[in-house]
């Protein structure tokens, strides 16, 4: 038995010698040291040995393993392999501990989160208001007659007139003005609820930002220098933006307003219908008769406002393509972002 | 609105531009082409048309539109005031010049009614409507024209004159649609003596309509209150072309050169002749004035636009600069601009015209606010984070719920919940007061799809009614279900103690301290296992296990684990400032020990006695095993605890560590019927 010990140690010491590259190597080291290994099998035959020659066999087993781990541990540097090769009983590939795994915020509390983060870094701070409002607040005050057909697409669900679920977020423009003297620089994001029927682009209840800046001299050239830089931060630096007259009550003059389409970059594609341009919000010069609604002078101050869709945000930026997708809360949906 | 390009080109000189370039430039100037459709070789132009341009509601409406933006030449059809040989006028009484403050009537004898020439026929079918005959299409066709609905009534039916009147409660009248209608006393109708013929700007009656057999007609042109024709057609749940655009307020000017336009038609394509014109109220508007002043527009707009320039955008508008002063122009505001009131609407004309594309891009002088997010604000973004960072997934749903959802959760449904007047659905008809149906809703909405493990939080607000107004607060609900094993030492509840792990985790990321959770006091829709959440004996929540009777209605076949608590409540507890303690200098000593305790021994209280025994010196107490098992007596639990002990001043003797270490265990036997092993 020693005899035989003795011929691997010699053996395999020559063949280490020999070895010229790292593959090599390894393949002697299974050769040697692997399961079915000249080594190991050799150990195992140790077991019908006599109890007596046992212990010191053992010990120059042992040794031998020690020196020839060693040896190719050594031999493989040469080859520029770093340490811990000849370790590779551990499949890396394997997953991950799932308790790692962090969990996510609704996507749009990320782009409200996002919205949020551009504005104030431009200065403006965040307010809120109520959910349940007033038809004055909602309406009157954002110069919207009560019985107008300018009211129809503000549809809304009433609690008890004049009680109702605010179908804006522009009516925290009325509480701020109310309660502050300008210079002013506001957002404000919230929920807002309209009597929809629900389809892939409708929903009963979803999320607009509000921002607004009231100075001694602001421009309607400064609110298209303002949300080019939103839509840059957005949507990325090439993102470009289009102003379209529109009107709505509460500003004047009033625009709509597209973004270059993030798909195609404005070339047309399937997303912007061939257009080039896709609609994000709508936007104008603070209608002197909403100062007027809050005791400000629309001699001395003016002011810009502008409403976003968050829902609308995200899917754009995220390429989602129906609404209720957010509401659903599949977390197969939730866990994408 | 339809507008057939053809129709149009009559109208302004488009040349050889395309429907396609022209549609172009309406959109960029704010009447956005949202369709061309091909039309029996024309190209039908579907025109989005704001509420406050009721002049655009027309073809003509829309050539002024293009002659500014292409800067072309209108053509507006010439109107001769109508000269007949009929000498009677038609009586006419106004009874309420609110609901109507102009009537204007006139009699037309001895037409032939039949069909339309082709001409005709075919741009009413452009317009996607049938042509009826000759009379019909006519007032259809100077709608579309010009914007002004007129009627013509069938004179021979009529019994004496025309008076405009409100309708008795009840009134009925079958209008032309064939439908039979009961009017309300707020409603305006134009009657003869004995009946109603018509409901005023929304829709004649099927008695007087104009037939075949028509020979004289009386021809009515006329302008409704646009609030007045909003109540009635909503009431009535009727919506004419007529009625859209009485609401929106028609051209107080077209009413008197409609009839004659019409009328001219009439005489020329039925034959007939016509009386002259009875008109009573208000007679034709005078052009309002408005001011404008270029420095403040250019101020306004950022852009630099010379006087000329303006005035000369307003001219290709059709408004009149009047007097053009150092610093005021003045203009003279056609009765068709009814939008135009103030300086501000003039600004956006010029600026519209002008292109918006041409407006600059400037950034504002940024005051900047003090970078104070408020702190409920700030808080409910560290609770987001705080959640989402220990693996839980954030849940939006809707704040509209059933009340049947409220009575699934075993939530009352009392004077507090807020209830829609005009829900979409049932589904949808009351305000959340809890989180709870729809964190459960989702819970079984993912289960069913597949989701072996699931942890969701939702943040927002419930909301209720009160005495005197409603309530809104922030409120937050953790569910846990699924098969992980969150543990404390992953035997009992694991769940339960999983979401108790992430509230104490978050309780101490908010600074929030002293917090209990007891035994007691737990909503009906939880099992008895489970507690309600107090800080500083203000109770703010509960967690607990859900009951099986409430799953089965949620269609949820695992155990849920719920937790739902007051942010407001708990945000009045957050403690952020934080104070260094110094590092012990002085070694400790651990001592365990093994104790079987009955039900009555809580953790809590073990914790207690342990504390209060050992006073200062007591530094840590740890467990770390708890087992049943065939040496513990039925109903009672072996607990293992590791105790150190350190003085602030010294270090410990054995002596003296072991005495205090007796205290403990006297204590446990004797307050708590504790055996130590």
């Amino acid at each position: 038995m020693e005899k035989r010990l003795n011929k691997i140690e010699e053996e395999a010491l020559r063949e280490i010698e020999a070895a010229k590259s790292g593959e090599e190597l390894e393949a002697i080291r299974t050769r040697y040291m692997g399961r079915k290994g000249y080594f190991t099998e050799f150990l195992k035959s140790m077991k019908d040995l006599p109890q007596d020659q046992r212990p010191v066999l053992g010990a120059k087993a042992n040794a031998l393993k020690a020196k020839l781990t060693k040896l190719f541990e050594s031999k493989i540097k040469t080859f520029g392999k770093k340490e811990g090769i000849l370790e590779s009983s551990v499949d890396i590939t394997m997953p991950g501990a799932e308790d790692m795994r962090l969990g996510h915020k609704h996507p749009i509390t990320k782009i409200i989160s996002r919205i949020n983060e551009i504005f104030i870094g431009l200065g403006f701070k965040i307010a809120e208001g109520p959910e349940i409002e007033t038809e004055y607040y909602n309406f009157e005050a954002l110069n919207i007659p009560l019985e107008h057909p300018s009211r129809d697409v503000f549809d809304t669900f009433y609690i008890k007139r004049p009680m109702l679920l605010r179908s804006q977020t522009s009516t925290v423009q009325i509480r701020v003005m109310e309660n502050e003297k300008p210079p002013l620089q506001v957002i404000a994001p919230g929920k807002v609820y309209r009597p929809d029927a629900v389809d892939a682009s409708h929903s009963f209840m979803f999320h607009q930002v509000e921002g607004f800046m009231v100075d001694k001299e602001i421009k309607f050239s400064d609110l298209k220098g303002t949300l080019s830089l939103f839509a840059r931060q957005m949507f990325g630096e090439d993102a470009k933006i289009r102003f379209r007259p529109h009107f709505f009550p509460f500003t004047e003059p009033s625009a709509e307003v597209d973004v270059s389409c993030i798909m195609c970059g404005g070339k047309g594609c399937r997303v912007c219908s061939y257009k080039g341009w896709l609609e994000i919000l709508g936007a104008g010069m603070i209608n002197p008769k909403v100062f007027e609604a809050v005791g400000y002078n629309p001699e001395k101050w003016t002011g810009y406002a502008f409403g976003m869709g968050v829902e609308r945000i995200a899917m754009l930026k995220y390429g989602i393509n129906d609404i209720r997708l957010f509401f659903e809360n599949d977390l197969r949906f939730l866990r994408q972002f | 609105m339809k507008i057939p390009f053809n129709w149009l080109k009559d109208y302004v000189g488009i040349g050889s531009m395309s429907p396609k370039e022209v549609a172009e430039r309406l959109t960029i100037v704010g009447l956005e082409v949202v369709l061309i459709e091909e039309i029996a070789g024309d190209s039908v132009f579907d025109i989005e048309v704001t509420p406050n341009r009721p002049d655009c509601l027309s073809v003509l409406g829309i050539a002024r539109e293009v002659s500014a933006a292409l800067n072309k030449k209108l053509k507006a059809p010439r109107v001769k005031a109508i000269k007949g040989k009929v000498s009677q006028k038609p009586s006419i009484t106004i009874k309420d010049n609110k609901l109507c403050p102009r009537y204007t009537g006139r009699i037309i004898r001895g037409i032939k009614v039949g069909a339309s020439p082709k001409w005709l026929a075919e741009r009413i079918r452009a317009m996607g409507m049938r042509p009826i005959n000759n009379i019909a299409d006519i007032t259809n066709y100077c709608l579309f024209e010009v914007g002004q609905p007129t009627h013509a009534f069938d004179y021979d039916k009529l019994k004496g004159g025309i008076i405009a009147r409100r309708a008795r409660k009840g009134e009925e009248m079958v209008t032309i649609d064939g439908k039979k209608r009961t009017l309300e006393a707020d409603m305006l109708v134009i009657a003869d003596e004995e009946k109603s013929i018509a409901i005023g700007g929304v829709m004649g009656s099927k008695d007087t309509e104009v037939t075949e057999a028509t020979r004289n007609i009386l021809f009515e042109s006329a302008y409704f209150d646009p609030v007045s024709i909003r109540r009635t057609s909503r009431g009535l749940g009727l919506i004419s072309e007529s009625s859209y655009r009485f609401e929106r307020s028609v051209d107080k000017g077209g009413v008197r050169t409609t009839s004659d336009r019409a009328c001219g038609l009439i005489m020329e394509l039925c034959g007939g002749e016509a009386g002259p014109l009875n008109s009573v109220g208000e007679k034709d508007p005078k052009d309002v004035k408005v001011y404008l002043r270029p420095e403040r527009l250019r101020e306004m707009l950022g852009l630099d636009i010379s006087d000329s320039a303006v005035k000369k955008i307003l001219k290709s508008l059709e408004l009149k600069v009047e007097a053009s002063g150092k610093k005021t122009m003045v203009i003279s505001v056609p009765s068709f601009r009814q939008d135009l009131k103030a300086e501000v609407d003039l600004i956006e004309e010029v600026v519209r015209i002008y292109g918006y594309d041409k407006l600059p891009s400037t950034m504002p002088t940024l005051v900047g606010h003090p970078r104070r997010i408020e702190p409920a604000r700030q808080l409910r973004n560290m609770v987001r984070e705080t959640l989402a960072s220990l693996g839980a997934d954030e849940v939006i749903t809707y704040s509209l719920i059933s009340k049947d959802e409220l009575k699934s959760a075993e939530f009352s449904v009392g004077d507090d919940v807020i209830v829609l007047k005009n829900p979409l659905s049932i589904e949808q008809e009351a305000m959340r007061t809890t989180l709870v149906p729809g964190v459960l809703h989702t819970v079984s909405w993912n289960l069913n799809r597949g989701t072996k493990d699931l942890r969701i939080f939702e943040l927002g607000k419930v909301y209720f009614a009160q005495t005197r107004g409603f309530r809104e607060e922030d409120s937050l609900s953790i569910a846990f279900a699924g098969d992980k094993p969150y543990s404390w030492r992953g035997k009992d509840e694991p769940l339960l103690f999983g979401m108790k792990g992430m509230l104490e985790t978050l309780f101490e990321k908010l600074g929030v301290t002293g917090v209990l959770f007891k035994p007691e006091d737990l909503p009906p829709f939880f099992t008895a296992v489970g507690g309600a959440i107090e800080v500083s004996k203000k109770r703010i929540g509960f967690l607990g296990k859900v009951k099986k009777s409430v799953l089965n209605k949620f269609d949820i076949k695992t155990d849920v684990i719920l937790c739902e608590l007051s942010l407001e409540k708990l945000f009045a507890h957050v403690k952020f400032e934080k104070r260094f303690h110094e590092m012990p200098k002085f070694p400790s000593a651990k001592r365990d020990i093994s104790i079987i305790v009955g039900k009555n021994a809580s953790y809590q209280k073990i914790t207690s006695v342990i504390e209060e025994t050992g006073g200062d010196l007591v530094a840590s107490i740890e467990l770390f095993d708890q087992y049943f098992g065939i040496q513990i007596p039925k109903g009672s639990r072996g607990l293992s605890y590791s105790i150190e002990y350190r003085a602030g001043n010294r270090t410990l003797t054995d002596e003296e560590v072991n005495n205090l270490h007796g205290r403990v265990c006297d204590a446990l036997v004797q307050q708590l019927d504790a055996k130590i092993r």
